[in-house]
């Protein structure tokens, strides 16, 4: 339209800088060719006056739409704002493309601009939509399912096919008309359009009343017209402005559409709208979770862990409460730094964060959900791993450690209720509560008041600040060890001095050949062994697991950390490289009913032991009364029978 | 004014009752110099203390000179009533260093917990020059066999006093024994009871944790921005690896995902 070469000239007022616009056939090149396209959205103000100025009587609807590129003249869509493209379909994509960026869809399985679902039943001339425009489907135009984008949506592409045949006349009075006049315009279109639809859907799938159709706009008889505008300024300015915006639009598909006028109609049919459950409609949250403890999968010094479910796409979540009591500084530094860390951490098995939640002055991490965890796996009363499963277990383990030491991260909390498992058998790293980054490059002094003090090294326990990987590598082969075994190996009473025992109890105590470092550090003098012990752990555990992941065990459980193998050197082993039998997924946790982890384990054990203490206790009272009844008659007899009473 | 013996027993108190905080040490150093007149008296405190307590609390003492030092240096710097007593305390810590050193790290083997915890404390007072290098250099060698002291009963240990003797005139000799003790053969006599050592553990990541809170700050020695020492470090050392390869691979894929998301 600004190619318009008999209109323009320097006579027109135009800043000298803009002269060249005005120049018969230079706009090709200057311009893109079609009129309303986005880029004019972009143009100084200065420019919108010019189409005003054009005294082409011919084109006046031009003049009005140009600065508008979203509102196509005669085409008229009655689409709002960003509303409908994601739902367009093809056709839409080529002219208003850019608008689909910022509307979001919602997940019904259209993504974007493409329809998912492939023209499923109706090859159909463009021929029907002419027809169907006479014969409007009342029923389809009540329907309540339709979601109004749906309609709009298609309303466009009819009228794309529509404008050509129908009324050449009536879109120049449409143009003509002002904006008030355009609206109304458009509502009649929106009542055409409908009736359009209808009767397509009701000659594809009559009993379906969901069926929308959307017509490929290269059934537009327009198409082949068009097609050829860009190329010639002749053309273009002999073609009204509403069908030179189509020809546009059709630039990008021109090569797909076949001669014959025999089309793929793409049909989309809705799903029924989901009903959310009486809870669910209940739940205040978007996380529905069950009420009071019931939903509580986890507990700990952090906070509590419960469980919920995603009300609208059913996903199951695990909360992570951040507590706050107690916190006088606001906001708890520990657990920014555990959001900011799981943020970058990106592996298969890394427990994945998908996003931090605000609700009711509460903070959650919200974690996907895994429903077992490898304490409570292991402990399950009857479900035992293969040889193979653990393997695979464990190679999982190395995978996400390896993945964690590589990005510079050390996780040291690694225990086995900290492993979670998927009901795929997926083994994903959790609670990074105590992780850090730390410098591969050079050594740093951090706290070594970290790890489970089971799963804590030996130099930890000695009092070094400057360590590295090789404190997970430690904890991790504790694990390995519970994978093999279901035990833990170094079970201590909690201090660190009984905890070092049970370390030298199975492996002996470290020499200073093995360990050249160990006088070095801090606690050395305090906590070193009082005699030597010789290591039973071939004895031990020679016999528990095959010969090569004794190896490994060996390999890891080096006092000297700079000995111990890397999670990387670890997946080298021959272990998982060679030896029989090859990982195999837990693909069997599958069928295994309900969720097992720590905590349920735990509640289970306490139940159990609360059981047990019922027990004894009601055969104490049994006995008492018995003793009662006996000691009526002697005095020193019930004394000596008391005390001996007492362990019990 | 206080009456001297009273001062003496809050003093003898505030020792005893040190630990790994900050507070407890401030509060003690402020009493010594609150009452510099009795500087001597409250000097043989510390002494006395030191010989009487346990390990734990003799290495609690011992963290607790270079704030006295510090304490003292800062009000006679600021003048004042009685500035330069406070200067009293640095020097008769100097003087005695070796028996200072002596008490907290004994070469009877009991002590040997505590080297450590000397060495780190003399390097702090060299460090602020309260001790002089040589000095340090030569009480270095002279605890150096101790912490290895599996020592209790070698041969080495009747010459504990000899040691005190030297100290007490100030005069620092190094210990020709201490090279003597190669025979690893015993172990302390009386180690510290269980409790004690977890109080130990307690204290010492206590005081790791004081101790790393100033760690990440690079001093600045010009004021000048032209000589940025963060920037230079920075500069030479983080040079790129495979892990930034990685990380800028994530990164990227993860931006071509959103990239992707919005032209859809």
């Amino acid at each position: 339209m600004y190619n318009r070469g008999p209109g323009y000239g320097p006579g027109y007022g135009y800043p000298p800088q803009h002269s060249p616009y005005g120049q018969p056939g230079h706009p090709q090149q200057g311009y893109p060719s079609h009129g309303p396209s986005p880029l004019h959205g972009g143009y100084p103000p200065q420019h919108s006056p010019y189409p005003y100025q054009q005294g082409q009587p011919a084109q006046p609807g031009v003049q009005y739409y140009q600065p508008r590129p979203s509102r196509q003249p005669g085409v008229g869509p009655p689409h709002s704002g960003g509303h409908t493209p994601q739902r367009g379909g093809p056709a839409q994509r080529g002219g208003r493309g850019h608008f689909a960026n910022l509307s979001w869809t919602p997940g019904d399985g259209v993504k974007g601009g493409h329809l998912v679902q492939p023209g499923e039943k109706t090859r159909e001339g463009s021929a029907s939509a002419p027809q169907g425009q006479k014969d409007p489907d009342p029923e389809d135009e009540d329907n309540p399912f339709r979601p109004p984008a749906d309609l709009r949506a298609d309303d466009e592409s009819k009228k794309k096919k529509v404008t050509p045949i129908g009324s050449a006349g009536k879109i120049g009075a449409i143009a003509k008309t002002a904006a008030e006049k355009e609206a109304e315009a458009e509502k009649e279109k929106n009542r055409i359009s409908f009736s359009i639809k209808g009767r397509a859907s009701q000659q594809s799938a009559p009993a379906d009343r969901t069926a929308s159709v959307i017509l490929k706009p290269d059934t537009s008889p327009l198409v082949a017209k068009k097609a050829p505008a860009p190329v010639s300024p002749l053309v273009q300015t002999s073609v009204p402005k509403s069908s030179n915006y189509v020809g546009n639009t059709r630039i990008e598909r021109k090569p797909s559409p076949p001669p014959t006028r025999k089309e793929t109609v793409r049909k989309k049919r809705l799903k029924t709208r989901p009903v959310l459950s009486e809870d669910f409609k209940a739940s205040e949250s978007v996380y529905y979770r069950k009420t009071g403890n019931e939903s509580v999968v986890g507990s700990g010094t952090y906070g509590k862990v419960y469980k919920g479910v995603h009300v609208y796409t059913a996903r199951g979540v695990a909360l992570k409460k951040i507590r706050m009591e107690g916190e006088r500084d606001g906001f708890p530094v520990t657990a920014t730094r555990e959001i900011k860390l799981l943020q970058s951490l990106n592996h298969t098995n890394v427990v994945a964060l998908q996003e931090v939640m605000v609700e009711k002055n509460d903070c959650f991490m919200v974690f996907e959900y895994l429903s077992h965890d490898l304490t409570g796996l292991l402990n399950h009363p009857s479900f035992t791993l293969t040889p193979a499963h653990k393997k695979h277990l464990a190679k999982q383990m190395f995978e996400g450690l390896d993945y964690l030491h590589r990005r510079g991260v050390l996780h040291r909390d690694i225990k086995a209720a900290n492993i979670l498992i998927s009901k795929t058998g997926i083994l994903k790293f959790a609670d990074f509560g105590l992780a850090r980054f730390y410098e591969k490059r050079r050594k740093q002094d951090y706290t070594n008041r970290v790890i489970t003090i089971w799963y804590r090294s030996p130099e930890l326990l000695l009092g070094e600040t400057q360590y590295g990987p090789a404190v997970d590598i430690w904890s991790a082969a504790c694990v390995l060890v519970e994978i093999f075994t279901r035990h833990a190996i170094f079970p201590g009473d909690g201090g660190e001095i009984n905890q070092l025992d049970k370390i030298y109890n199975v492996l002996g105590t470290p020499s200073r050949s093995d360990w050249p470092a160990i006088s070095e550090l801090m606690w050395y003098e305090l906590l070193r062994p009082t005699n030597r012990i010789p290591s039973t752990f071939k004895e031990k555990y020679g016999e528990r697991v095959s010969s090569e992941a004794f190896e490994l065990l060996q390999a890891m459980f080096l006092y000297d950390p700079a000995s111990r193998p890397t999670a990387a050197d670890v997946l080298e082993h021959p272990y998982f490289t060679h030896e029989e039998p090859k990982p195999q997924q837990v693909w069997e946790l599958d069928q295994l009913e309900g969720d097992w982890h720590e905590f349920e384990s735990k509640a289970l054990r306490k139940e159990k032991e609360k059981a047990d203490k019922e027990a004894r206790r009601r055969e104490r009272e049994v006995s008492d009364q018995k003793r009662k009844a006996d000691d009526t008659a002697g005095g020193p007899q019930e004394k000596r029978i008391k005390t001996a009473e007492v362990p019990a | 004014m206080a009456d001297p013996f009273e001062v003496r027993m809050r003093f003898t108190s505030l020792l005893h009752h040190l630990n790994a905080s900050t507070t407890s040490a401030l509060k003690a150093a402020h009493y010594a110099l609150k009452h510099a007149e009795y500087a001597d008296d409250l000097h043989s405190c510390i002494l006395e203390q030191l010989e009487r307590n346990n390990m734990n609390n003799r290495a609690n003492i011992m963290y607790f000179l270079p704030a006295l030092c510090d304490t003292a240096r800062a009000k006679s710097d600021a003048g004042g009533v009685g500035a330069g007593a406070g200067e009293v305390y640095v020097r008769m810590m100097e003087r005695d260093i070796l028996r200072i050193v002596d008490a907290v790290a004994p070469d009877d083997g009991s002590g040997a917990a505590n080297v450590k915890v000397v060495r780190r404390v003399l390097q702090g007072l060299q460090g602020k020059a309260y001790l002089q290098p040589q000095t340090v250099t030569e009480l270095e060698e002279c605890i150096q066999g101790r912490d290895t002291a599996n020592a209790a009963s070698s041969p080495g240990h009747n010459h504990a006093g000899a040691h005190t003797d030297g100290a007490m005139h100030g005069v620092v000799r190094s210990t020709p024994r201490s090279s003597a003790r190669d025979s690893l053969s015993h172990y302390p006599v009386q180690r510290l009871d269980k409790r004690q050592i977890e109080q130990r553990i307690e204290e010492d990541r206590e005081r790791h944790k004081r101790a790393r809170e100033g760690i990440w700050a690079i001093p600045q020695e010009s004021t000048s921005l032209r000589e940025d020492v963060e920037f230079d470090k920075m500069w030479t050392e983080g040079e790129g690896d495979e892990d930034d390869l990685l990380l800028a691979r994530e990164e990227s894929e993860d931006r071509g995902r959103g990239l992707e998301y919005e032209e859809t």
